[in-house]
């Protein structure tokens, strides 16, 4: 009886080394994977505490020649973070809208965009965003 | 006898555990092995490709992932307050990914170009590359005058809460 529950302890070790690699989600093809979220902006705010994200704009069609800052309410932001972000059409399909500074706090974030044409835009944007430490 | 069997079991599993820390890192199997995450830093394989026309292939190739990589344009003359866009074709890429890019200059010495617009799709994604503010500067920047280099990055959104 002893025996086996020793047999049965060194495999349950033995589990216990395989199973948190196996339930991470590392780049096994090469690929980086996180748990993004995603959030939709009113009046130029959204939260999203993932450590990535994709957040809808509100319809950008006022944006002329002026910057549309959107301020990201996220918990694992801190100001010495580095923030990548991208920007893509959502439902807008005219104008060239740029990202020019994206600015990290405690707890949230700036990220701002400025349109380039006189070509306005005509809806939507999506704003993709990851937090590195 | 039960020993030895239960030990060659636990080794299997220690052996599985390595294995799954990442694909292809070691044994016969090493395409992988200068990918991943090392001491928090991402380490990706060096993937390069030249476009023409404005479009580029880069596709991953067995276990050789392309899920970054650097494109080197074609010459460019692009006029200040105007647009190159870069058609990347990438069998990773899905329209809901992230994708963020960066751009430098290769040859050319002139102009402001900056990322615009990244727009992923199934199996490519669409880089717009703006030279200069456009109406939105004080004066027209001036036209390009050779190859610009157009780095990314895909990011897959994980269901698996893993971060």
């Amino acid at each position: 009886m002893m025996k086996h529950l020793r047999f049965a302890a060194f495999a349950l070790v033995a589990l216990a080394f395989s199973l948190p690699a196996l339930a991470t989600d590392l780049p096994v093809d090469g690929n980086l994977r996180f748990s993004c979220g995603t959030a939709t902006a009113a009046a130029s705010a959204a939260t999203l505490n993932n450590k990535c994200g994709v957040i809808t704009t509100e319809s950008l069609t006022t944006l002329t020649g002026s910057e549309y800052t959107l301020t990201l309410t996220n918990s694992t932001v801190a100001s010495s973070d580095i923030l990548l972000a991208s920007l893509s059409y959502g439902t807008s399909t005219t104008g060239v809208p740029v990202i020019v500074r994206v600015i990290s706090g405690t707890g949230s974030a700036g990220i701002v965009v400025r349109l380039l044409t006189t070509a306005v835009l005509n809806g939507t944007l999506q704003i993709k965003f990851l937090n590195l430490k | 006898m039960r020993k030895l069997l239960i030990g060659v079991v636990a080794l299997a599993l220690l052996a599985t555990a390595a294995y799954a820390v990442q694909l292809g890192t070691s044994g016969t199997n090493k395409q992988n092995q200068q990918s991943g995450l090392r001491i928090g830093i991402p380490i990706m394989l060096n993937n390069t490709a030249t476009a023409t026309a404005g479009a580029a292939t880069l596709n991953a190739a067995g276990l050789n992932p392309t899920a970054s990589g650097v494109i080197t344009t074609e010459a460019l003359t692009t006029l200040g307050g105007s647009d190159y866009t870069l058609t990347l074709t990438n069998n990773l890429i899905a329209s809901t990914d992230l994708v963020f890019a960066t751009v430098a200059n290769g040859t050319n010495t002139l102009g402001a170009p900056r990322v615009g617009r990244v727009q992923p799709a199934t199996g490519s994604v669409v880089i717009v590359v703006r030279n200069g503010n456009g109406n939105g500067g004080t004066a027209p920047d001036s036209t390009l005058n050779g190859t610009l280099k157009i780095g990314f990055l895909l990011i897959k959104q994980s269901a698996h809460n893993s971060d």
